[in-house]
C-alpha cells in the first residue's frame, strides 16, 4: 500500500518544509486562496540555457509577423550609452528560465503530484514543446515512450490554471517498490514525500540533495 | 582587456515573474486607468545563484501590492511608469526619465535617508507600455548608477573568501548573515570581526565603528549581499553604495573592504566560500564629488538582442481569454488522446468544416456537440423562426430570441456558437432548401435559382453535411447535392420514440467515369458493404420524395417526439462523423451487415451504416443496406441529369415529383412490380382469405 491520505501528506509536507529550512533550501506552504486547509509547497529555481535567446518565442506568436515586431523594437531602440568603464561589459549569452515547482496532493490517486511551470526572464510561459525539450537527456526516452501519459499539462488542482504536470496514475506503484516495508509506519509517512521527489523532481531539473533523507 | 585596477560592477538583467503581467493587468485596468503617475514596485534580487546565471532582478507576481521580500531575497525599491499609448512610449525621453530617477537616488544618498534605508541603493525604473488588446507589453528596466569622474581603484584584485578567510571565519560570518538582527538592513551593513568572530551592524554605524576600532585588532568592512555570481566582479548594488560611501566617509577614510557575500547551498551545506573580498581606494575620487552636483548618470539595460532597447513580450497565449477557452478546449480534447486513444487524429476533426441543415433541436444539439469534439467551421442553413416552443427543446435558443417576431433560427444559433466558444467560426445562412414537388411559382423563380446556388456554394465549401431537418422531400437536394460533390453526408431524423442516424454512400471518382455504360451492376456483397456502395436516405424507398406536408394535421406537421430523442440522435450522429473521420478508409469505411460482420474497425472502432434507436424498447440497432440503384436522389441517372442540365433539372423536379420517379427509373420498376404483385394481391382476396 503506497497511497498517502491527505493528513498524511500535510503531514509529510510540514517534514519536508522543516528540512527545508534547516537546509536552507526554499520551500515554502502556500494555502488555497478559498479553503486553507487545503495547501501544497512550492518552490522556485533558475536554470539557464546556453543558447542565444530564441526572439522568436518572446516576442511573435506564428500567425503574427515577427519582422513587424522586430520594426517597432527597432524603432525605440536608442543610441547606446556612451562606455561604461565600471560595468561589466559583456554579460555570458544564454537566457534565464524559471521555474515554480508545485508539490500538490491528488485527490483521485491519493499520492502527491508534481505541477510546474517554467517562464523566460519576460514572463511568458514556455509551451509544452518546450519543455518537452528541456527534459534532461537521461529521461527523455523514457518520457518519450510514454510521452502522453507522463509529462501533460492539465488544470491546476489549487490554482485553477494551467499547469505542467508528471503525471501520478503510477506514483502509487513505484512508490510501493520503494516503501516496501509491510508495516507502515509513521516515519515512512515522514520519508516517502522526499523519496517521491527524489524520483520525480529530477526529470524536470529539481534535484533533492541526499542530505534531506539523512536529516 | 579591462584595466586590473578598476573595479568593475556586474550589471542586473531584469526578470518578471510569468504572474506579474496579470497583476500589472489588473491594476492598469482597475486603478491607473488613463493616469501615468509613476507607481511603486517591489523587485527582489538574491545572493544564493549558482554560478552561470546572470545577477537578476526580480519582479515577482505581487511585486505591485507586495510591502516587504520573502526572508531569502534582497528587496529592490522601483518605480513603474506606464504610458497609455505606443506613441508615449516611444517618444517619452529617455534619459529624462533616467534623470528622475537618478535625482531621487542621488537625494538619498546626499540627505543621508539612504543610510537609514538602504535598500533605495538597489533602487530601479520601469517603463511601459501595455497593449492590452493583443496582450503585448513593451518593458524596459533602468538600473540607475553614476559614472564619477574617477573609477574606483582596487587596493588588490578581489579575491574569494575562500583564500582571503579561513573556513571557520566564513562560517561565523555566515551564522552571522543568517541572523542580522532587527536594526540591520539586510542587503547593506557593516560587519565587524573580531578574531574569528563576525557581527553585523547597521550600514549608518560604519565610521564609528571604523574609529572605535582604530588601534584595535577589530577590522571594519562594508558588507552587502551580492547578486553576482561572477569570480571577479562583484554585483550592481555595490556600485551606488560606494558612490554613498564616497561622498560621505572617504575624505576621513579612503580605505575600504568589502565584503561581498554570496550564500549557495550545496546539498544542504551552506558555503560563503564565493563570496568575494574587495578592497578600494576612494582617495581619488574625494575632491571630484559634491552633494549639490549630481554626477552623470547610466543604467537602461539592453535588450536581448543586446541594444539599448525595450523588451517585447507577447503573452495572448497565457492572458487573452478567448485563447485561454481555446487551448483549454483543445487541451481537454488532447487528454482524451493522452489518456485513451492516442491514435486519434483531432486535427482531421477540428478541420471539418460542418454543414447543418436544419437548426431545430436536432441542429443545435448536433452543433453544440460538434463543438465539444473542436470543429472549427459550423454553418447553419435555416429558414425559421425562433418562436415560443423553441426554446425549451432547442437548446442554442432562449426566451428573449423569440421576441418581436422571433429572429432567425439560422443566424440566432451561429451567434449563440460564438458566445459558448468565441473561437468559432460559425455563420448561419436564412434559406429555404426547395422540395420536389413543391411547384415553383413564377413569382418565386428566381428566389428558388438563388437559394439552389446559394446551397451549391455551400456545398461545395464544406466537408460534412448534416441533414436534419424535419421532412423527408427537404432531405432531397442535399442528398443529390452531397452525393454529386462527393461530400460526407449524415442523416438524423426522428420518430416519436424512435430515431434514425445514417451515413450516405459516398461516390467515388470511379463511379463517375462509370455513370456512361448503364450495364454497370452492383455486385452486392456478402459480407460487410464499402462505403461507396452504402445506400443513402432514399435508397430504401419505392416512391420519390413529394409534398409530405400537404394533408397532414398540425400535430403531424410538427416534430412530436419524446424530448430527448433530439440529444440521442444528436449524439449519435455526431459520434458517427466522428468515427469515420477516425477511420484510415474516412467515408469508404467498410459498414457490417450483421452484428459480428467483421467491418474493419477505426481508431474508435467499426462504422457502421445506420443506426436505429427505440426509445421505447431501449434498444439500438445497426442495419447496412447498400445502394438503390434506382434510387431518386442518388443513383447514376439522377446525378448525371443534374450535372448535365442543373438547375433546368432540378426546376423540372421541384414542379413534379413524377419526373423525378422517370429520370431514376423508379416508375418503371413501380410498373412492374404493380403488375406481379397487384396480381398476388387480388388472387389472395379473391380467394376470401
Amino acid at each position: 500500500m503506497a497511497c498517502m491520505t491527505y493528513e498524511e501528506f500535510v503531514a509529510s509536507c510540514r517534514v519536508l518544509l522543516q528540512v527545508s529550512k534547516e537546509l536552507g533550501d526554499s520551500w515554502v506552504m502556500c494555502h488555497s486562496a478559498s479553503d486553507s486547509s487545503t495547501i501544497y509547497l512550492s518552490k522556485t529555481q533558475c536554470f539557464k540555457a546556453d543558447m542565444p535567446t530564441p526572439i522568436s518565442e518572446l516576442t511573435a506568436e506564428k500567425s503574427e509577423s515577427p519582422d513587424e515586431i522586430e520594426k517597432l523594437i527597432e524603432d525605440f531602440t536608442q543610441e547606446p550609452e556612451p562606455p561604461d568603464p565600471s560595468s561589466v561589459s559583456n554579460s555570458t549569452p544564454g537566457y534565464i528560465i524559471t521555474y515554480e515547482y508545485h508539490i500538490v496532493y491528488s485527490l483521485s490517486h491519493s499520492v502527491p503530484a508534481l505541477y510546474f511551470n517554467a517562464w523566460y526572464a519576460s514572463g511568458k510561459l514556455l509551451t509544452l514543446q518546450e519543455i518537452w525539450e528541456r527534459v534532461s537527456n537521461q529521461f527523455c526516452e523514457q518520457i518519450a515512450d510514454n510521452k502522453w501519459n507522463s509529462l501533460t499539462q492539465t488544470e491546476h488542482p489549487v490554482l485553477g490554471r494551467p499547469f505542467f504536470q508528471l503525471h501520478p496514475c503510477r506514483t502509487a506503484e513505484l512508490m510501493n517498490i520503494v516503501c516496501c516495508e509491510s508495516e507502515q509506519t509513521p516515519k515512512d509517512v515522514k520519508k516517502y514525500l522526499i523519496s517521491w521527489l527524489s524520483m520525480f523532481g529530477p526529470v524536470v531539473g529539481l534535484e533533492v540533495p541526499i542530505t534531506y533523507y539523512n536529516k | 582587456m579591462a584595466d586590473p585596477n578598476i573595479l568593475q560592477f556586474a550589471p542586473f538583467s531584469s526578470a518578471v515573474d510569468a504572474g506579474f503581467w496579470h497583476h500589472f493587468t489588473q491594476l492598469k485596468l482597475d486603478v491607473l486607468q488613463l493616469s501615468e503617475e509613476p507607481v511603486s514596485v517591489y523587485g527582489s534580487y538574491v545572493n544564493t545563484d549558482p554560478p552561470g546565471l546572470p545577477s537578476r532582478l526580480c519582479v515577482e507576481y505581487d511585486a505591485l501590492n507586495r510591502t516587504e521580500v520573502s526572508s531569502k531575497s534582497y528587496s529592490a525599491l522601483g518605480t513603474l511608469i506606464n504610458t497609455n499609448t505606443v506613441e508615449e512610449f516611444r517618444s517619452r525621453s529617455k534619459p529624462d526619465l533616467l534623470r528622475t530617477s537618478a535625482e531621487q537616488l542621488w537625494a538619498a544618498i546626499t540627505s543621508g535617508s539612504a543610510l537609514e534605508k538602504p535598500s533605495v541603493l538597489a533602487s530601479f525604473l520601469m517603463f511601459t507600455f501595455a497593449d492590452l488588446k493583443k496582450y503585448h507589453y513593451y518593458y524596459w528596466f533602468a538600473f540607475p548608477a553614476f559614472t564619477l569622474q574617477k573609477t574606483f581603484q582596487l587596493v588588490r584584485p578581489p579575491q574569494s573568501l575562500a583564500t582571503a578567510l579561513s573556513s571557520q571565519q566564513i562560517s561565523s560570518l555566515l551564522s552571522a548573515c543568517a541572523s542580522p538582527g532587527s536594526e540591520v538592513d539586510p542587503g547593506f551593513f557593516t560587519v565587524v570581526q573580531s578574531g574569528t568572530e563576525y557581527t553585523l551592524h547597521p550600514l549608518k554605524d560604519y565610521p564609528q565603528l571604523r574609529t572605535a576600532a582604530q588601534g584595535t585588532e577589530k577590522e571594519i568592512y562594508l558588507g552587502f549581499s551580492d547578486p553576482s555570481t561572477l569570480p571577479q566582479n562583484p554585483g550592481w548594488p555595490l556600485r551606488n553604495l560606494l558612490t554613498l560611501v564616497a561622498l560621505k566617509w572617504s575624505k576621513e577614510f579612503p580605505l575600504h573592504k568589502i565584503l561581498c557575500l554570496r550564500v549557495r547551498t550545496k546539498n544542504g551545506e551552506k558555503d560563503g566560500s564565493y563570496g568575494l573580498l574587495v578592497e578600494v581606494d576612494l582617495a581619488g575620487l574625494v575632491d571630484c564629488l559634491s552633494p549639490t552636483e549630481m554626477p552623470p548618470y547610466l543604467g537602461w539595460e539592453k535588450n536581448e538582442r543586446g541594444k539599448m532597447g525595450p523588451r517585447m513580450v507577447n503573452l495572448s497565449a497565457n492572458m487573452d481569454p478567448t485563447k485561454l477557452a481555446s487551448s483549454a478546449v483543445d487541451l481537454n480534447l488532447k487528454l482524451m488522446m493522452w489518456r485513451v486513444a492516442p491514435e486519434l487524429n483531432l486535427g482531421i476533426v477540428r478541420d471539418t468544416r460542418c454543414l447543418l441543415l436544419g437548426a431545430g433541436t436536432l441542429g443545435c444539439a448536433v452543433a453544440r456537440c460538434l463543438m465539444g469534439w473542436g470543429v472549427r467551421n459550423i454553418t447553419l442553413v435555416d429558414n425559421g423562426k425562433v418562436s415560443y416552443s423553441n426554446p425549451v427543446r432547442q437548446n442554442l435558443f432562449t426566451f428573449d430570441h423569440c421576441l418581436n417576431g422571433g429572429v432567425h433560427k439560422a443566424m440566432a444559433a451561429a451567434e449563440a456558437l460564438k458566445q459558448i466558444f468565441p473561437k468559432v467560426n460559425s455563420s448561419g445562412a436564412v434559406l429555404s432548401v426547395p422540395m420536389p414537388g413543391h411547384r415553383v411559382g413564377e413569382s418565386m423563380l428566381e428566389q428558388v435559382r438563388e437559394d439552389v446556388a446559394t446551397l451549391e456554394k455551400l456545398v461545395e465549401t464544406h466537408d460534412a453535411l448534416f441533414l436534419l431537418m424535419d421532412s423527408r422531400e427537404s432531405r432531397w437536394l442535399p442528398t443529390l447535392l452531397g452525393a454529386a460533390h462527393k461530400k460526407l453526408v449524415l442523416t438524423a431524423a426522428l420518430g416519436f420514440d424512435s430515431f434514425l442516424v445514417m451515413r450516405h454512400g459516398v461516390r467515388t471518382s470511379h463511379q463517375d467515369d462509370d455513370t456512361t455504360t448503364d450495364t454497370h451492376t452492383h455486385t452486392i456483397p456478402r459480407g460487410p458493404i464499402p462505403g461507396d456502395m452504402l445506400g443513402c436516405y432514399f435508397c430504401n424507398d419505392v416512391v420519390a420524395p413529394g409534398d409530405s406536408t400537404q394533408d397532414r394535421t398540425l400535430d403531424q406537421q410538427c416534430t412530436v417526439t419524446r424530448p430527448g430523442m433530439s440529444y440521442l440522435a444528436a449524439a449519435h450522429v455526431t459520434e458517427l462523423l466522428v468515427s469515420i473521420l477516425q477511420h484510415p478508409d474516412k467515408g469508404l469505411a467498410e459498414a457490417a451487415v450483421s452484428e459480428h460482420g467483421g467491418a474493419s474497425e477505426g481508431v474508435l472502432g467499426p462504422v457502421p451504416h445506420s443506426l436505429r434507436g427505440f426509445l421505447g424498447t431501449h434498444q439500438l440497432l445497426t442495419p447496412a443496406s447498400t445502394a438503390f440503384q434506382q434510387c431518386p436522389a442518388c443513383c447514376d441517372k439522377v446525378i448525371s441529369a443534374y450535372r448535365g442540365e442543373g438547375f433546368e433539372f432540378l426546376l423540372k423536379v421541384f414542379n413534379s415529383s413524377t419526373y423525378l420517379e422517370e429520370v431514376s427509373g423508379l416508375s418503371s420498376l413501380q410498373q412492374c412490380v404493380d403488375d406481379s404483385q397487384i396480381w398476388e394481391l387480388s388472387d389472395e382476396d379473391d380467394s376470401g382469405q
